[in-house]
């Protein structure tokens, strides 16, 4: 009997093992699909838009599509392409103003593609007012991946906001420019801090957590020494945000933007990536609104990007991004914004 | 007008006479050894078309024409019996059947008046305990989920899991209760395993389109699990051994023929076993549990009471050790401890008005919580501890009282009707963190947010009416009302449910049914795993977010023209309104806090046809299902769901095949074998590659592209389950049992996951799947003592 047991037991355990098979994607009949891209503001004189066709293997530039922009109902502009750094766009001159029905359609030129979005263009938030910076230190970090082990000096930056009234609005934080900077940029060891002083614009890099509004309930104690912040939370890094916790009446928005941070995006004449310390400078706050649609969007893209999910083999599945084009893909936003100076100093 | 009022004096009179002349048969049908009252029991008037069925407490009530009458009481696995009565006045007989001596085989339910193919009622199986338990199991655990699987119109969800997807709708739209209490998480171990010991259950009632009126709160499936009461005359008992878990069941007197009670319990201790393969420095373990009591008290004829208890745990523990540093002088010390379960408690009261109406009174309580503790403590040199924790709760507690009446005024009626009131109180998430560090001596605390601070109560409130009424001997209606009031967040919402069905005899061999359904949900899930995550979360509806709200239309003819089998094909189409599913990459939040902002709300469809051909008896019995099924949803262009294009649901599947069959080949030696078979399911797959713009900087990144939810099938499954049982009846009057299951025989790779594939620097492959198969051939036994 024991032996039975034990023979039995043996093979029982190993044989429980999972196993795992590749198997072939059956593409049959899949149909790319025209992409436009674009975040269109109502206060820049040029807004740019992406049009990409998706493919099986990669996604590729669409050369000749004809764009043209119509506001409320009337045609206003074919747009023209324009190869800058960051690839091909088409450049929309035509100004858009908030409550503004704007209806974009691009064809490609062989006419077997054609998609369109459509948006009213939202009002920009009512007001933004008591914008102070000031310095923390040792503050302690959620990092870009969303562990709770980055401790630096940073500027408690706070801000009033007042909400439109009468709707349901939905904004977005955008990342803060600093304008014109004096910094430190780590050099060399031996030789210590250089101190350079230049006129860029960066956008920085700002940790949101603690703010109730930008993490919409669910903060995020920098305290928390733990790896997962919290169950299912990704950190709300494209800052946008509802006015659920404070429709039509004001609240104050509180973010910190960390002194070390990386240039890569700078225009300076620094190697990519240096690592500067920000020693003062001015700041732009902007608050965009946004549409609905794109507030869940942006959602959507922030989680696909976040650290705590896996692309592709997190249990979940794949992230499917949500679309506002009609008869193809991508996302296009339409954008009114309010912005507002601020002083850093140290 | 003297006419008239002649005439309904006449009429006043008549019927007046006509009651004077009917008498009522009542009483208790029960088994005859161990008095456990027997559910659905039939009771026939030899001879003519009256008859009843006992209820869920044994009871029955028939009121006929006074004088000579044979009443024929027969229950599936038991001798029949006939009692010829000369009735003069209101009488009370308690019958007591004898089992039959079947050679253990296994009892299919087709021969039932509450349900099966003599029901008025559509798709109503009872599924009973023999068949239970002779349904191989994954790793010997013989489980009741698995089995209603293998009914047609069931898809099981993820494969090899335990999950209930019945005619098109979602997981949490079961009301799943047992000894009539909700119970919220019916898994353990992640979804493998039901929370139900067969040992502790007598019956087993599953309801997927006629739905009695006093059943509410769920779209798409009733599942009434009725625990065993207890032998009034003899202990006995059963222990199991397997390689999960082990069982126990003690049943007996406390006062013969007065008092009973009835214990199981189930606990499972694969960690012990796995404990010693573990590392040093990494400790997992995992364990659940279930016990179920039950107290069975019988006052007089009239008056019983009844007291159950159920409590079933998981407990999931990790703890982990890092050193680190030249001499290792640093130590971090972390881990989670996290258990989860339901506590279930019923009083239950069955008082005999009259021999006309009986009456049930019951009271509840229904608990679940979840507590997910962490650690991580860091020790430097020189005394310094860093400590963190985090503690993370969530929890439902439900208060019910509820009043059920059975009135058979006549032979053509059973009148059921009711109210109930429940009490919830929904925690969905609470969060408390806690910081030490003793280096400087300074102590600093956080106790901080819970979300939402305080918890949701809710107030659920029903009434219900219900005629199962007999026009002529071959056409049946039952029609049922069921109306609903929730309160919650100031908001109260009404539903007013009606339910229909009806059975027409067409000939002594073929019956057509049709039945009509309409039901209200008030709580989801808030789920984004495809298997049972201990962190998935039940949530009321809102102000914003009206119930959930399902019409089923069904329509079915059966044929049991050859003896001992039946056939039957049923169709139906389920309309769904106010579905509420995950906007398009919002489900990986799971939190409860604004969910109703992640969800959006929409319309969804489903229609099949199920064909069914059973043997209901004989050495080889069992079923072969087919059903062909499509479900899918619709949500508005603005919803952020799929951009509102039509989608197939989760587990759809369009074909499904289910064959079950048990055969005996003597006394000591049964097999028992089921082969399932799916057509690929619907899953999300990125099959292109897009681009998404950063909004900061307006750079492009390539990214793969899902172009549709659910956009693609994952390859068939099928799986083939075989059950041996070798039994010897020892000299101590007990009887041993053997049992050796293998799951999955064959080794078919089903698709349990399904993810893109990742070279050896973690790039993914363009044109290639990952098949993830969790459940390969897992041979499994268990060792059985009856006595």
């Amino acid at each position: 009997m024991k032996k039975t047991i034990l023979l039995l037991l043996s093979v029982a355990l190993t044989t429980t093992v999972a196993c795992e098979h590749d198997i072939e994607i059956r593409t049959n009949g899949e149909q790319q699909q025209l992409s436009l891209h674009g975040y269109l503001s109502a206060d820049s004189a040029v807004n740019r838009l992406a049009v990409v066709m998706t493919g099986l293997k990669q996604a590729t530039d669409v050369h000749q599509a004809r764009v043209e922009v119509c506001v409320n109902g009337e045609f206003r502009e074919k747009c023209k392409a324009e190869v800058g750094e960051e690839g091909r766009r088409y450049l929309i001159t035509t100004p858009f103003h908030p409550g503004d029905r704007v209806r974009i359609d691009v064809t490609t030129t062989d006419g077997k593609h054609h998609a369109y979005v459509e948006e009213t263009v939202p009002q920009p938030i009512r007001a933004l007012k008591d914008v102070t910076a000031q310095l923390v230190q040792e503050h302690k970090f959620l990092s870009e991946y969303g562990y709770t082990d980055e401790t630096g000096d940073a500027f408690e930056l706070k801000l009033t906001l007042a909400d439109n009234l009468g709707s349901n609005d939905y904004y977005r934080f955008a990342a803060p420019l600093v304008e014109s900077m004096t910094v430190h940029r780590y050099f060399d060891p031996e030789e210590g801090y250089i101190e350079d002083a230049e006129s860029v614009v960066v956008p920085a890099r700002f940790d949101c957590t603690q703010d109730p509004i930008l993490m919409e309930g669910n903060t995020i104690k920098p305290s928390s020494d733990l790896d997962m912040p919290t169950i299912g939370n990704v950190i709300n890094r494209y800052g946008v945000f509802t006015d659920r916790l404070f429709r039509d009446s004001e609240a104050s928005l509180c973010v910190y933007l960390p002194l070390t941070f990386s240039l890569s995006h700078a225009d300076m004449n620094y190697d990519y990536g240096t690592v500067v310390t920000l020693q003062s400078g001015v700041a732009k706050v902007t608050v965009e609104s946004i549409t609905e649609s794109e507030y869940y969007y942006l959602k959507a893209l922030n989680t696909s990007e976040s650290e705590t999910y896996d692309e592709n083999s997190d249990l979940t599945g794949p992230i499917r991004l949500p679309s506002n084009v009609h008869g193809g893909t991508g996302y296009v936003g339409f954008r009114a914004t309010k912005s507002i100076e601020c002083i850093l100093a140290k | 007008m003297k006419r008239t009022i002649l005439g309904l004096l006449i009429l006043v009179v008549a019927v007046a006479n006509s009651r004077a002349q009917r008498v009522t048969v009542s009483g208790y049908v029960a088994d005859s050894l161990s008095r456990e009252t027997l559910i659905g029991a039939t009771v026939r008037v030899v001879g003519s078309s009256d008859g009843t069925t006992s209820n869920s407490f044994g009871f029955y009530s028939l009121t006929l024409p006074a004088g000579e009458a044979v009443l024929s009481y027969s229950y599936s696995g038991y001798q029949p019996a006939e009692l010829r009565l000369s009735l003069q006045r209101d009488t009370v007989i308690n019958v007591s059947l004898r089992a039959k001596d079947l050679m253990r085989e296994v009892v299919v339910e087709a021969d039932r008046t509450d349900a099966g193919l003599y029901a008025t009622g559509m798709g109503i199986t009872d599924v009973s305990i023999s068949q239970i338990e002779h349904t191989p199991a994954l790793l010997g655990e013989t489980d009741v989920i698995r089995t209603l699987q293998l009914l047609p119109g069931v898809q099981s969800g993820t494969n090899g899991m335990a999950g209930l997807y019945v005619r098109g709708g979602a997981g949490d739209e079961n009301l799943i209760m047992l000894d009539g209490v909700p119970v919220y998480k019916v898994d353990h171990l992640f979804g493998f395993f039901s929370v139900f010991t067969p040992e502790a259950m007598k019956k087993v009632t599953f309801y997927k389109s006629s739905f009695p009126a006093r059943y509410n709160g769920r779209l798409s499936s009733i599942v009434d699990v009725r625990t065993r009461d207890g032998d009034m005359q003899h202990y006995h008992g059963t222990a199991s051994i397997g390689l999960l878990s082990s069982r126990l069941n003690f049943e007996g007197p406390i006062i013969k023929d007065r008092t009973s009670f009835s214990l199981s319990a189930r606990t499972s201790y694969w960690s012990w076993v796995a404990r010693p393969f573990m590392p040093e420095d990494s400790k997992f373990g995992y364990t659940f549990y279930d016990l179920n009591a039950k107290l069975n008290h019988r006052f007089s004829d009239r008056d019983r009471l009844y007291l159950s208890f159920y409590q079933g745990q998981d407990r999931l523990k990790s703890n982990f050790e890092d050193q680190w540093g030249a001499h290792d002088e640093y130590t971090e010390r972390y881990g989670d401890n996290m258990h989860w379960g339901n506590t279930l408690a019923s009083l239950r009261w069955n008082h005999i008005f009259t021999d006309q109406l009986f009456a049930n009174a019951t009271v509840s309580t229904n608990n679940y919580r979840m507590i997910l503790k962490s650690y991580d403590k860091e020790m430097a040199p020189g005394g310094a501890v860093e400590k963190a924790s985090s503690n993370f709760r969530s929890s439902i507690h439900d208060m019910t009282a509820q009043f059920d009446f059975d009135y058979d005024p006549r032979p053509q009626h059973r009148i059921q009707f009711g109210a109930a009131y429940t009490r919830h109180s929904f925690r969905p998430e609470s969060m408390s963190n806690e910081i030490l560090e003793s280096a400087t001596g300074k102590v600093q605390l956080d106790t901080t947010y819970t979300l939402p601070a305080h918890s949701i109560p809710a107030d659920e409130l029903m009434f219900y009416a219900e005629d199962n009424w007999r026009l002529t001997p071959t056409l049946q209606l039952t029609p049922g009302l069921a109306y609903t009031l929730f309160h919650v967040d100031g908001t109260t919402y009404s539903a007013l449910q009606p339910r229909l069905s009806l059975r027409w005899q067409v000939t002594q061999d073929w019956t057509v049914k049709a039945a009509y359904s309409e039901m209200a949900q008030y709580i989801h899930l808030l789920t984004s795993m495809p298997i049972a995550m201990p962190t998935d979360l039940w949530v009321p509806i809102t102000r914003n977010i009206k119930p959930e709200r399902a019409s089923q239309f069904s329509l079915g003819a059966y044929f049991t023209g050859l003896k001992g089998w039946e056939v039957s094909v049923e169709g139906y189409y389920k309309d769904l309104r106010n579905v509420l599913e995950y906007r398009d990459g919002m489900s990986f939040f799971g939190f409860s806090g604004s969910w109703e902002n992640l969800v959006a709300v929409g319309t969804g469809r489903a229609a099949g046809l199920e064909f069914l051909l059973r043997k209901n008896s004989g050495r080889t019995t069992g079923w072969l299902a087919y059903t062909l099924a499509k479900s899918t949803r619709k949500f508005s262009r603005n919803s952020g769901v799929n951009d509102g294009h039509r989608f197939p649901f989760t587990f759809d599947r369009r074909h499904t095949i289910n064959l079950v069959v048990n055969h005996k080949f003597s006394k000591r030696i049964d097999l028992d074998g089921t082969w399932m078979f799916h057509s690929g399911e619907a899953a999300t797959v990125a099959t292109q590659k897009g681009v998404v713009m950063n909004p900061d900087n307006g750079t492009l990144k390539e990214v793969y592209y899902v172009p549709s939810r659910n956009n693609y099938r994952l390859p068939c499954s099928h799986t083939l389950s075989l059950g041996l049982n070798v039994r010897k009846q020892l000299k101590c009057k007990a009887e041993r049992i053997w049992n050796v299951s293998i799951y999955n025989a064959y080794n078919a790779m089903n698709p349990t996951l399904i993810y893109r594939k990742t070279d050896d620097w973690g790039g993914y492959s363009h044109d290639k799947l990952t098949k993830f198969t969790l459940l390969p051939c897992i041979p499994s036994f268990t060792l059985t003592y009856k006595w």
